[in-house]
C-alpha cells in the first residue's frame, strides 16, 4: 500500500474491501512476457540510442 | 526467491531476464488491480501490458523511497484510469450517477460476506462508483487525492463514495448477503 498524507476514517467495510483488494491475484492468460517484450524492445533500443542529457545540454537549452 | 533490489538495478540497464523476473513476480497481483477498475479481463490485460511497458520504460523514476510494489500499483491504477477516461466512460458515468441514486437505509450484516460476492458486486457497479470505491476503500487514497486524480471536486468524490457504498450495500442485500434496517443512512456492521 502507498503511504498517505491525509488520514480519513476507514470503517470495517473499507478494511474488508482493502483486504479483498490485496488478496486478488489473477493469472494472465491473454498476454505473456513475450508479448510485452516485443512491444518493449523497440522502446528500449530507442532509449539506448538517445544521447543522455548532460548539464551542458541543459544549460545550452536554457540559453 | 527474487532479490528485488538487485533485479531492479539490472532492469535499469535494460536486462531482459531481470524485466521478465519482475513481470512474472508481479503480473498476477497487478492484473487483480487492473481488473478491479475495468470491465472485462481483456481490457484488464491490455491495461496490464501498457502499464508494464510504461514501468520498464520509466523505471529510472522509481526512487526507492517506498516499496516497488506500491510504485507499480500506482502505475497500474493510473493506467486503468487513463483507459476509462480514454473510453469516456468515467465522466459520463459520474454525471449520470450524480442524479441516479439516493438510498437512505442502514445495512447490517447477519451473514458472512464472502470475498467473491463482494468482488462480483463491485464489478457490477457503474464505472464511476466502482472507481471511487476502489481508490478510497481499497487503494487508500483520500477524497482530495481522488478529486485530483479524477478531475472532480473533493466533495464530489465524497458524495460519490457515499452513494457507491449504499448501492453496493443494496446490491449485496439483493443477493441475500446482508440484511437492511432503516436508521440514519449509514452502513453498520
Amino acid at each position: 500500500m502507498h503511504t498517505q498524507t491525509t488520514v480519513e476514517e476507514r470503517d470495517i467495510f473499507d478494511q474488508m474491501l482493502m483486504q479483498l483488494g490485496e488478496n486478488l491475484d489473477i493469472t494472465p492468460t491473454g498476454i505473456d512476457w513475450d508479448k510485452i517484450n516485443m512491444e518493449l524492445k523497440p522502446l528500449m533500443e530507442n532509449q539506448k540510442n538517445t544521447p543522455k542529457r548532460t548539464k551542458d545540454h541543459e544549460s545550452q537549452q536554457a540559453r | 526467491m527474487l532479490n528485488e533490489k538487485e533485479t531492479l538495478v539490472r532492469c535499469l540497464d535494460g536486462d531482459r531476464q531481470a524485466q521478465k523476473a519482475i513481470y512474472e513476480h508481479y503480473c498476477s497481483r497487478m492484473l487483480g488491480v487492473c481488473f478491479r477498475y475495468v470491465r472485462t479481463i481483456e481490457d484488464a490485460e491490455d491495461v496490464l501490458q501498457d502499464a508494464f511497458i510504461r514501468a520498464f520504460s520509466n523505471i529510472h523514476q522509481y526512487r526507492y523511497d517506498g516499496s516497488f510494489e506500491a510504485w507499480l500499483r500506482k502505475l497500474m491504477v493510473n493506467t486503468s484510469l487513463n483507459h476509462l477516461h480514454k473510453n469516456r466512460r468515467l465522466k459520463e458515468q459520474l454525471e449520470l450517477e450524480s442524479v441516479a441514486y439516493y438510498i437512505s437505509e442502514d445495512v447490517e450484516t447477519d451473514a458472512q460476506l464472502h470475498a467473491k460476492d463482494i468482488f462480483e458486486t463491485l464489478k457490477a457497479l457503474p464505472d464511476g462508483y466502482r472507481t471511487v470505491i476502489n481508490l478510497y476503500s481499497i487503494e487508500g487514497y483520500s477524497h482530495k487525492e481522488i478529486g485530483e486524480m479524477m478531475g472532480i471536486n473533493e466533495s464530489t468524490s465524497r458524495s460519490q463514495y457515499t452513494r457507491a457504498r449504499m448501492l453496493l450495500a443494496r446490491l449485496l442485500t439483493a443477493k441475500g448477503r446482508i440484511a437492511t434496517s432503516n436508521n440514519n443512512g449509514k452502513i453498520v456492521f
